[in-house]
């Protein structure tokens, strides 16, 4: 074999990306809850553990990765060489590492509580998993499955399809692990029966082993016809690598067999061949554990030091500015097509997406880089601001019908597809914020007026981080309270938010002001689990109570209503399909208040409306990723383009056409459905959680949900059309 | 309690395990033309409508050697002969397999198609032809559906829940 053709070979690896991902996260989970649980048994866990566990995910990875993979198609011999790695080596590093309560441990408790807490305790399960880890089923499951994949049907089936392949290595590494769980008795599962028939158990494998191999070493014909029919490779004909691979499995399939069956018999017949208890080995060993630490971002090293920076947000801001200013510049002077001018394109198919994408992974990015803000800072230094914001306007309704006007005019004006159109919509935003921040004090724009900014505060109810104290007894002991009265350094929260009374993520702009203003560094931005926020109903600083606040109610169905409106638009404009829709709603809205007394009504439509959110959300997400990704190479030429327009000479000319898609049709298709069904499943969720807060039964409760889950499960059908649809691309064209 | 922990692990692990796959693809042609073995192989198999791969193993036919640097050129048309035909010119870097050249084809159409091989290396030369049968595509009802049930799935699994728990706390008989 010459050189080029071994290095061909050897740099013949596959990356298959969910597998990698799950090992990683799999990874990352043991060594979260082996970290955990080493506090308070160290001995139980000591490092060769881990290092087992993941020698065991990195020879999975190379079972599936390496050149093993991509040559089994052509060489017997490495096709047996991956499943003996998914057979014999995998599952018996993989339960060295003791995964099941590292991994348990790694999850919040809450989800092992009362999410796998009552699956735990069905009786019905405990029976099933003791008949399918029993060592005689084990030991049969294995078996049965590795002479029945090497049968030539099931075998050539695996072969043609990349499907039954994957159901055949899942079958290989899955009834190993039973087999191999009563050998390696991983804590804290209990031995079932005595040791001794482990014995037989591993030498019964061997010969099964034995005769497959023999069979496949002497056979005088090609038993799998696909490798008789290919090509050969490396001067190997299809029987010699027939015979290496039988070969193969009769010596080393034996040796993992064998050594551990030395090293039980040896064990058994040592003198202190007893095995402490578990608890016996924690003698003197129980640490104290330490309190949970919860992730602050702002501990990180270089987000965390940006954030708490004086000038950070500033930063941040000056970008955001210059952007703004550029597209406004390109609006007015440069090409006519919304798809050829940054302000069709920045806005409309970048900002957006990544606001979406933002409140779902982090948090208010879009608020705390706000450009509308910058120029407001000037007006405040004008020394202008004198009036207190009237009471009667404290409320989201002149904010929602501004968003209400907003969503409209989009459509109506086709904004994205006007660049003009869309620097006037900046410059009217910029001369709003700027007078009613320059005469008002506070953050009134922010807080009362501003549609984007209440679209951002609904959604991050969703966030996963939120401003919060660390400390109640530093809170307490705070007799100066600068998070919101500010100091002479660094004003307080604008927003009116009071730290100790702050609960979620709602009108928090994530300015920092707070954080920089506490003297006491008491404030951290703190991960949360994203529905906790909706589910409880305290009374928030500068809020109230969700379940009083029609407003916010309002807004949040305005937006969640929107999503599919505008969704809808990009399919067929103009369809009456949208009023249908809103008629559903609101039938919907009176089924479930039809349940409520006069007092709870309100209560009750309020709550609900926040439980729409994650629906909402999904489909804009959903959207906005179709725009993102069909357009994801729009920026480049856009600014080629921009430049020329605004006579700068800087670049080559825009070169329009994309060479491929980011991802196929049916990939891009995948999450977006993927999106409306998690946010299907987290309505419907929060849906009965808060219809069980109401009812004093399953069945009322389940009354009361039916014409919201019926309204929603609609609104989703809705959503799967739209997304099945062919719509609207903006931005580049494809290389035919 | 404890004897359900290999289950919850067992679940974890096997995120990682099933989505273990093999290159996949069938051989479509294997034949000797001029001083090479050629080997087209073809995935999915069978093969449908949308994009699919295509790669071709090149071997010296007196040797056997696997050879990795001549031209490969393929010529697709469906038949009959209708639409004008697509030249493309396979790539090493297409193919995780080092050892083969390839390319996506996008099948437009269910029916017969023609695929004609060109292969040059130095002075020699071979052309080879097959046909293949491209079936209409049915991966998107397929996911569609997949992703419509998962949902329906996740909350028959999310009653069992809520019944064992309430059979826990004993209330439901």
């Amino acid at each position: 074999m010459s050189d080029g053709i071994s290095q061909a070979a050897w740099s013949s690896w596959s990356f298959p990306f969910w597998a990698t991902t799950g090992l990683l996260v799999t990874a990352l989970l043991y060594l979260r809850g082996w970290s955990r649980i080493r506090r308070t048994r160290p001995l139980t866990f000591p490092a060769w553990r881990a290092g087992c566990f993941l020698g065991g995910l990195f020879a999975l990875w190379l079972a599936i990765a390496s050149p093993l993979d991509t040559l089994d198609g052509l060489l017997l011999v490495a096709h047996m060489t991956q499943h003996l790695i998914l057979m014999s080596v995998v599952p018996p590093l993989l339960l060295l590492g003791a995964p099941a309560v590292p991994l348990l441990r790694s999850l919040p408790r809450s989800v092992l509580r009362d999410g796998l807490g009552p699956f735990f305790r069905a009786q019905s399960l405990h029976r099933i998993l003791r008949l399918i880890t029993h060592p005689v089923f084990a030991w049969l499951a294995m078996n049965i499955a590795y002479i029945g994949w090497h049968v030539p049907q099931a075998y050539e089936l695996a072969l043609r399809s990349p499907g039954w392949h994957a159901v055949e290595h899942g079958c290989f590494l899955g009834t190993s692990l039973l087999f191999w769980l009563p050998i390696i008795q991983p804590w804290p599962t209990v031995s079932r029966g005595s040791r001794w028939a482990m014995l037989p158990y591993l030498v019964g494998a061997d010969l099964v082993n034995t005769g497959l191999a023999a069979v496949l070493s002497f056979s005088d014909r090609v038993i799998y016809p696909s490798y008789a029919a290919g090509p050969r490779v490396f001067g190997i004909s299809a029987l010699s690598d027939q015979a290496a691979a039988g070969a193969l499995m009769w010596v080393v399939g034996s040796i993992f067999y064998l050594v551990p069956l030395a090293a039980i018999a040896i064990h058994l017949l040592s003198p202190q061949s007893r095995r402490p208890a578990a608890g016996t080995l924690q003698q003197g060993s129980i640490a104290v554990p330490h309190p949970g630490r919860r992730l602050d971002l702002l501990n990180l090293p270089l987000i965390g030091r940006l954030l708490r920076w004086r000038y950070g947000r500033m930063a941040l801001q000056s970008i955001a500015f210059a952007a703004a200013v550029l597209v406004i510049a390109d609006g007015f002077l440069g090409h006519s097509m919304g798809a050829m001018n940054l302000a069709g394109v920045l806005p409309w198919t970048y900002v957006r997406a990544f606001g979406v994408i933002a409140l779902l992974v982090l948090g208010n990015i879009f608020c705390l880089s706000c450009p509308f803000m910058l120029p407001r800072e000037l007006g405040h230094r004008l020394g202008l601001a004198r009036f207190k914001w009237p009471r009667w306007l404290r409320s989201k309704w002149i904010a929602i019908a501004l968003l209400i006007l907003f969503f409209w005019s989009y459509e109506a004006f086709a904004i994205w597809d006007h660049p003009q159109r869309t620097a006037w919509l900046l410059i009217a935003y910029f001369a709003a914020a700027f007078l009613v921040d320059t005469f008002f004090r506070g953050a009134n724009f922010c807080k009362y007026i501003c549609p984007l900014g209440q679209f951002n505060f609904a959604g991050s109810l969703f966030s996963p981080f939120t401003l919060e104290r660390k400390s109640h007894a530093t809170c307490e002991r705070c007799t100066t309270h600068d998070c919101i009265a500010g100091n002479a350094q660094q004003r307080g929260c604008e927003l009116q938010l009071y730290m100790p009374q702050k609960v979620g993520n709602m009108d928090c702009t994530l300015c920092m002001d707070c954080v920089k203003a506490c003297p006491h560094d008491n404030i951290g931005l703190f991960a949360i689990a994203p529905v906790h926020d909706i589910l409880r109903d305290p009374v928030r600083s500068s809020i109230g109570k969700f379940s009083a606040r029609t407003d916010i109610a309002a807004v949040i169905l305005v937006i969640v209503f929107a999503a599919f409106v505008n969704a809808w638009w990009m399919v067929t404009p103009g369809a009456l399909g949208n009023y249908l829709a809103l008629a559903v709603l609101l039938a919907a809205a009176a089924a479930t208040l039809s349940f409520a007394n006069r007092s709870t009504k309100k209560e009750l439509f309020c709550r609900f409306s926040q439980a729409l959110l994650p629906l909402g959300l999904a489909m804009w997400a959903a959207h906005l990723l179709f725009h993102l990704i069909t357009g994801w190479a729009t920026l480049d030429p856009a600014l080629h383009q921009a430049a020329a327009d605004l006579g700068w000479h800087l670049f080559a000319p825009p070169h329009w056409v994309m060479e491929q898609p980011l991802l196929t049709a049916n990939t891009l298709l995948s999450f977006q459905l993927l999106l409306l069904d998690a946010g299907l499943l987290l309505t419907l969720y929060l849906g009965w959680r808060l219809a069980r807060q109401w009812a004093t039964t399953s069945g009322r409760a389940l009354l009361l949900l039916l014409p919201w889950a019926t309204m929603v499960a609609v609104a989703y059908a809705t959503g799967v059309w739209i997304m099945l649809q062919p719509m609207q691309m903006r931005g580049v064209m494809m290389n035919p | 309690m404890k004897a359900l922990y290999p289950l919850a692990a067992f679940l974890m692990l096997a995120m990682g395990a099933t989505a273990a796959r093999a290159d996949g693809g069938a051989i479509l042609l294997h034949q000797d033309a001029g001083a090479f073995i050629i080997t087209l192989f073809a995935a999915p198999q069978p093969l449908r409508t949308g994009d699919a791969d295509l790669s071709v193993m090149v071997q010296d036919r007196t040797s056997g050697e696997i050879l990795l640097d001549p031209i490969i050129d393929l010529t697709i048309a469906p038949e009959p002969a209708g639409a004008s035909p697509q030249t493309v010119r396979l790539a090493k870097g297409q193919a995780s397999n080092r050892l083969l050249q390839a390319c996506t084809f996008h099948f437009s159409t269910a029916g017969r198609w023609h695929l004609a091989l060109l292969i040059r290396r130095g002075n020699e030369q071979a052309e080879l032809s097959t046909d293949c049968t491209v079936e209409p595509d049915r991966s998107r009802a397929t996911l569609v559906w997949f992703y419509i049930l998962l949902p329906v799935g996740i909350i028959l699994l999310f009653v069992i829940h809520q019944v064992l728990k309430l059979r826990s706390e004993g209330k439901v008989p």
